[in-house]
């Protein structure tokens, strides 16, 4: 899995496109925008299968208009609005499976789960997925200014509940 | 209180670790859930299928018998398991997701109140279950095989339906909430 693959041109995939070949190279992509989504692994696990339902489902309609990668990244970002919106709160803070958890970053999940849902996109998005604003922008349908807005609140934020 | 520059490096540190998070054994299992997914929404599209071919079959043979309840009854259920077949066979995501940013916050706005509106089809199909169900039992009385199937059936969409008042409207208005005010 490379980092950069949100930055391939979609041509390159749009001819070879397989549900078993996209489930391996982008699975964790969506794992990880799903952890900073929820906040915890369980939660990443059920946002991921819900996403690549989606993503499965959609993969022969492709067209290429849009990066592959953005394309999989706003049904993350759809399927994680949607998982919190049926969770009925922005501050699900619970860690079901906290003894599987122990490589992540504990205080930090928790400090991300008290965030809005936009905050932790864009945190996902930018901070641990490393997307310039501009793609960041491009996939939550924001100008680059407010991701960057966005980010900076978000980081603020972070540093107030981690400090 | 900690320095603003440890404060960011202890941040950083933090976010490295989500970064190099590895999803583990988590992989195959969110797999092997996919596909019991996929099967399933397969079997209802080939239930709802068959259902409604032996539907429209029954509705003929009682259209030929000259029976009312070929014509509205049963041919009401056909319509119903023909929808449900087509609706579960065709799922799959918009392609308003392949444009641009602002498109897609279209789409997805479009999507949502498309299925806000949706969600009173449930409440309208259970009313007229109803009067049907009330209608055969007049003509049949409860003791009756297609009077009792219908009385059930009736049952199982008001339940369906009212899931769909009390749990998946507010979800839908939620998501709708975090889209138009993110923050």
């Amino acid at each position: 899995m490379t980092r950069n693959s949100h930055r391939e041109k979609p041509s390159a995939l749009r001819h070879s496109l397989d549900a078993d070949q996209v489930f391996r190279e982008y699975y964790d992509q969506v794992y990880r925008l799903g952890l900073s989504m929820s906040g915890n692994s369980a939660d990443a696990q059920d946002i991921a299968q819900e996403s690549f339902l989606a993503i499965f489902a959609g993969l022969a309609r492709f067209r290429g208009d849009a990066a592959l990668s953005t394309w999989i990244y706003r049904i993350t970002v759809r399927s994680g609005t949607r998982w919190l919106a049926r969770k009925g709160t922005t501050a699900e803070r619970p860690k079901r499976e906290a003894a599987s958890s122990q490589a992540l970053p504990l205080d930090l999940m928790k400090a991300l789960g008290q965030l809005p849902p936009a905050s932790r996109m864009v945190i996902g998005l930018v901070s641990i997925e490393g997307l310039s604003h501009q793609e960041a922008g491009e996939v939550l349908g924001i100008a680059p200014g407010t991701v960057a807005s966005r980010l900076h609140h978000a980081r603020a934020r972070l540093a107030t509940l981690l400090g | 209180m900690s320095h603003p520059d440890n404060q960011s490096a202890a941040i950083e540190a933090q976010l490295d670790m989500l970064r190099t998070a590895t999803s583990g054994e988590s992989a195959q299992r969110v797999r092997e859930g996919i596909d019991r997914r996929i099967k399933t929404r397969r079997r209802i599209v080939a239930l709802a299928a068959a259902g409604a071919l032996v539907s429209a079959l029954a509705t003929a043979v009682f259209i030929m018998k000259k029976d009312p309840f070929g014509y509205f009854a049963l041919a009401l259920t056909t319509f119903v398991m023909a929808v449900v077949a087509w609706k579960s066979a065709n799922w799959t995501t918009h392609n308003g997701l392949q444009g641009t940013g602002i498109q897609m916050l279209e789409v997805w706005r479009k999507e949502l109140r498309q299925q806000l509106r949706h969600t009173l089809l449930a409440q309208l199909i259970a009313v007229q279950f109803t009067g049907l169900a009330g209608w055969v039992v007049w003509l049949h009385g409860l003791v009756d095989g297609r009077a009792l199937l219908y009385v059930i059936t009736a049952l199982v969409i008001w339940t369906f339906a009212l899931y769909q008042w009390l749990v998946v409207r507010p979800a839908l208005r939620r998501e709708l909430a975090a889209i138009n005010d993110p923050q």
